[in-house]
């Protein structure tokens, strides 16, 4: 069937001149978020007080591609911990992970009631020698430029013992698609051959401070040889790409999170994006 | 687990299935299902093995089994469901695309089962029934509920894309809605389309069930959809063995009246998308920066009238007309018009610009049938509204572009809005009085809802803002033909010479092959297939094919000039000049007394091949004198008389080649003719303008001397003077 093309280039011309106008065209305008907090004790058998503290920078709901992204990382990386969303959401069937409010309120309030129960279990054995429970959940918003956005994360959990653990798993967002970056997507393939030695020589002058792998081995858990990528996903930064292993991955609680960050310069030729 | 071992793992299962090593695939499985803790599909293997386990004992004790090979490809279907299933749960943790981001939000999110929203989708459908809105009277309720209705059809789409696989349950509601009447078309439109998408990325046999009941029994919009959506998915496919249940149901899908007729559209359709990018080019490299170079004189001669209505205004206007016939895009236009006619996409480049809309941030919006009642346009003010009911009746556009059209309109003054609504509303208005007048109204409607499927798919494969995390069906060749549960369907050879001729007509010679060689198993040996055939293989690259199927040609046509013609070329091109001349001997004895130049250079090509020289240069003068004018010839014949010594006439030529923007070759030429005449001056500088006239290397120059060596001791030089020329160069370069 015709339809007069000229009626169709009128349309391209139209369509040129409309490009720009596209509303949410620019995913970096209609990224938000809101800091949400929850901070609340609550006190088990002896007095024990319990701590929950939950801070997030959470995306608003606005039909950006970005903040259903992001969105989906926290509460898949909350949910990581025990299943606290999937337990959250079961009990509330009407409502959204779109809330933050609710999500945070929630997940809060269930950290401190299943920590009262399972404190006020132990002291039947330990009685007041049995510490509270401590929950710190952190994730706010990192790095940023046109076209990537970095998030931090960090969830403390202290359970009893001499102390608790914290884990740190960042992520960076490409802004227009909202695709998380992973090591395959972020690297080429066989980009492992190349980076290892670079983190290693990171680690030694950026984290442990030392001139000698002889020196480095002193400081790991494991072989020197032995090294391998760190299991969170690097993550951007402003001066490179940074790398962080978990408590005891490659090193003793003592040495807390090793951490290197190598500059994007080192990394032509394997970073992809 | 890592992308890379979980890709290591099912490589190796599937191996293991295709070398028929079914032990050692259960064993891989089952490790496989027990690193996960998946024990709900460890137990299904184990169900699966104990089945294979029967099948072998009846085997090996002689036991007859008709179905054995049936049960057998049973086995190796459950198998790779298994092992689908065992994959994307490994992957759903970690894996950030769309696709797992989805699946992860679901199952955090508490979200509903596909019965639970078709239900949901039919309760709010009921309330928004017209006796509902009266009792309520009230507007917002309305608008409210339709939201709902939205939000559930996005639900039920994203439900849809990332289950896997289908349960009963889920089988049996799709299927009964599929059939009600209770939802709208556009709602079952966007149900085929979850299912499709969720069948691209798992093989999914109740998906294929689904889509093959729809199309035997589905409505005039529907089926044309639902057979696309099939041969997508079986395309995917086409190496894998499919099951029984999915088999029979493919099986019966020619049962539809329209099978022959709608596959062969589908077919057309399919491979017509992979034009739109040529299409494309056409219009952004060619036509629209020609219309913007335009537009200042436009925008003088119409002052009164906006940029849209003059573009409008061309093809009545004749002041319009001469203008842009000066302006050559008037045959530009008309090649366009053409290709529309044709079914061509010749609006993907015009909408490509207008898909950023946050509306097309929502998967589920590409896969929408457009309906003005949408809430974001019902919502717009009137004129807008009205706008999107004349789009919604248009069947030129696809779904996707009226969406992107209707939300573009929102940044354009009111002026523009009416002009553009009363422009529309004429071509509209023409366009349905020449729907209603075609002769055959359901087969243009079926191939038409088809080109608009097909485009609507195009378009998110192609302009989605995460499309590479999607497999692409058109960038593969989508030869349907290939497709094992079709097998038998092509017969017909009228679909497959409409696809060869489309592929053959628009250039892609290696998609054509492949079409033309099933019509050849089909059909009686056919001159014009074969020569066609030739064509291709000459086009690709395949001479020797090439010259075998021009030669079929010339057997049973051996008049045709343009075979024997394209035989000697091909000869000449695999290195038989000989042979190649015997055939433009036959070209030239059928050409008579209207010789063509073409035939007598094409001989003087091969003597020179040959190296007789004489009979050359006889071919090229004579090629000059039929043409004075001409220059073809020059180059050839000035080497051929240098071979044959005679320098003064080689001179002359050369003298005239100087005066044609030599090329490095030339220069190199020159250098040997001044070499030969023991002008070694001349000849160093030749040599130096040929190096800077080609790359600037030394080396370059050099190989190319270096070949030139048998040549040079045709016309008496030694060749052991090259090191010397060579060294003389580099002295004087430094």
């Amino acid at each position: 069937m015709k339809f007069p093309i000229a009626f169709s280039l009128a349309l391209s011309v139209f369509a040129v001149s409309c490009a720009n106008n596209q509303k949410g065209s620019g995913d970096n305008d209609s990224f938000r978020t809101e800091n949400i907090k929850f901070d609340r004790v609550a006190i088990a058998s002896y007095g024990t007080e319990c701590v929950a503290s939950i801070d997030i920078d959470y995306p608003v709901p606005n039909g950006s591609v970005l903040g259903d992204s992001v969105r989906e990382w926290i509460v898949s990386n909350i949910n990581s911990y025990d299943g606290l969303i999937d337990v959250v959401m079961s009990s509330h069937p009407s409502a959204t992970l779109t809330d933050g409010k609710f999500v945070v309120d929630a997940v809060g309030s269930l950290l401190l009631d299943s920590a009262v129960v399972q404190v006020d279990d132990m002291q039947k054995y330990f009685g007041d020698q049995m510490p509270g429970y401590e929950y710190i959940y952190k994730y706010s918003r990192g790095y940023e430029n046109d076209t990537v956005l970095t998030y931090n994360a960090s969830v403390y959990r202290y359970l009893g013992g001499a102390h608790g653990g914290e884990t740190i798993s960042d992520a960076t967002f490409v802004r227009d698609s909202g695709l998380r970056l992973t090591w395959d997507n972020m690297f080429v393939a066989g980009y492992e051959r190349k980076l290892l030695p670079l983190i290693k020589r990171g680690l030694m002058t950026q984290y442990f401070d030392v001139d000698t792998e002889t020196e480095l081995a002193d400081c790991l858990l494991v072989s020197v040889d032995e090294l391998t990528l760190p299991s969170a996903a690097p993550c951007y930064e402003a001066d490179g790409v940074k790398f962080t292993y978990q408590q005891y991955e490659i090193a003793p609680y003592s040495a807390g999170h090793p951490t290197c960050t190598i500059p994007y310069a080192d990394l032509v030729g394997i970073l992809r994006r | 687990m890592k992308k890379q071992d979980i890709a290591l793992k099912k490589n190796s299962i599937i191996d293991s299935i295709k070398n028929q090593n079914l032990y050692d695939a259960f064993k891989q499985l089952r490790a496989f299902s027990e690193s996960q803790m998946t024990w709900e599909i460890t137990d299904e293997i184990t169900r699966l093995e104990e089945s294979y386990r029967y099948m072998l004992d009846y085997a090996i004790r002689g036991i007859a089994d008709p179905s054995r090979k049936q049960v057998y490809e049973g086995l190796v279907a459950g198998m790779l469901t298994i092992l689908n299933r065992l994959e994307r749960h490994a992957m759903t943790p970690e894996t950030p695309s769309l696709y797992y981001n989805t699946l992860r939000y679901r199952s955090h999110a508490a979200s509903g089962s596909i019965p639970e929203y078709l239900r949901r989708y039919s309760r709010l459908a009921s309330d928004s029934s017209l006796f509902n809105l009266v009792k309520d009277g009230r507007n917002d309720a309305a608008d409210q509920n339709n939201r709902k209705r939205e939000a559930v059809e996005r639900d039920l789409f994203d439900a849809l894309w990332v289950t896997f696989p289908l349960s009963v349950a889920d089988y049996e509601a799709l299927t009964e809605a599929l059939a009600s009447d209770v939802y709208p078309d556009y709602f079952k439109q966007l149900i085929i389309n979850g299912v499709l998408l969720g069948a691209l990325e798992f093989y999914d046999s109740r998906r294929v069930q689904i889509l093959a009941r729809v199309y035997y029994s589905g409505s005039e919009k529907l089926a044309p959809i639902a057979l696309v959506a099939q041969l997508l998915v079986l395309y995917k496919y086409r190496n894998r063995t499919l099951d029984k249940q999915a088999l029979d149901a493919v099986r019966l899908m020619p049962d539809n009246p329209a099978w022959h007729s709608d596959l062969k559209e589908a077919f057309l359709e399919l491979v017509r998308a992979r034009d739109t990018e040529r299409i494309t080019r056409k219009m952004t490299d060619e036509v629209l920066p020609e219309m913007i170079k335009l537009r200042p004189e436009l925008n003088r001669k119409f002052k009164d009238l906006g940029e849209i209505s003059d573009a409008i205004e061309m093809e009545e206007n004749p002041e319009w007309q001469e203008m842009l016939e000066k302006s050559g895009i008037a045959d530009k236009l008309k090649e366009l018009t053409e290709i529309q006619l044709e079914g061509g996409d010749v609006f993907m480049s015009t909408f490509a610009h207008l898909k950023s809309f946050s509306f097309f941030n929502e998967i589920a919006n590409w896969f929408m049938p457009f309906h003005s009642d949408y809430s974001d346009i019902a919502s717009m003010p009137a004129e807008l509204a009205e706008v999107a009911r004349l789009i919604e009746s248009t069947p030129v556009f696809c779904n996707s572009d009226k969406y992107s059209f209707v939300l573009s309109l929102q940044s354009i003054p009111q002026s523009q809005r009416e002009l553009m609504k009363s422009q529309l509303n004429m071509q509209i208005d023409g366009m349905l009085e020449m729907q209603r007048e075609s002769l055959d109204e359901s087969r243009t409607s079926r191939r038409s809802v088809m080109n608009r499927y097909v485009q609507d798919l195009y378009r998110f494969f192609k302009l989605f803002r995460r499309k590479a995390e999607f497999d692409d069906p058109f960038v593969s060749d989508l030869n349907l033909v290939t497709i094992p549960a079709l097998r038998g369907q092509f017969r017909d050879s009228d679909t497959l010479k409409a696809i060869a001729e489309f592929y053959f007509r628009h250039k892609y010679y290696g998609d054509a092959i492949n079409i033309f060689k099933v019509i050849e198993e089909n059909t009686y040996p056919d001159g014009q297939l074969f020569e066609k055939m030739g064509y291709c293989y000459e086009r690709t690259g395949n001479i020797e094919e090439a010259l075998r199927y021009y030669e079929q040609a010339e057997l049973l046509d051996a008049g045709s000039v343009w075979t024997l013609r394209h035989i000697a070329r091909c000869h000449r091109l695999l290195g038989q000049p000989a042979k190649a001349l015997e055939y433009y001997r036959r070209v030239a004895e059928k050409e008579g007394d209207s010789e063509s130049i073409q035939t007598v250079i094409a001989m003087g090509n091969c003597y020179l091949d040959m190296a007789q020289w004489g009979e050359a240069s006889g071919q090229y003068f004579k090629a000059r004198y039929l043409d004075e004018k001409s220059t073809r010839v020059i180059r050839p014949l000035a080497w051929s008389l240098l071979m044959q010594k005679d320098f003064m006439r080689a001179r002359e030529l050369y003298d005239e080649i100087l005066k044609l923007n030599p090329t490095a070759d030339d220069y190199l030429n020159m250098g040997h003719l001044a070499l030969a005449v023991h002008d070694h001056d001349n000849a160093l500088n030749f040599y130096k303008l040929s190096i800077s006239a080609g790359d600037g290397l030394i080396e370059t120059f050099a190989s190319r001397l270096i070949a030139d060596a048998k040549a040079l001791e045709t016309v008496g030089i030694d060749s052991e003077i090259i090191p010397l020329i060579l060294d003389s160069i580099n002295y004087s370069e430094r």
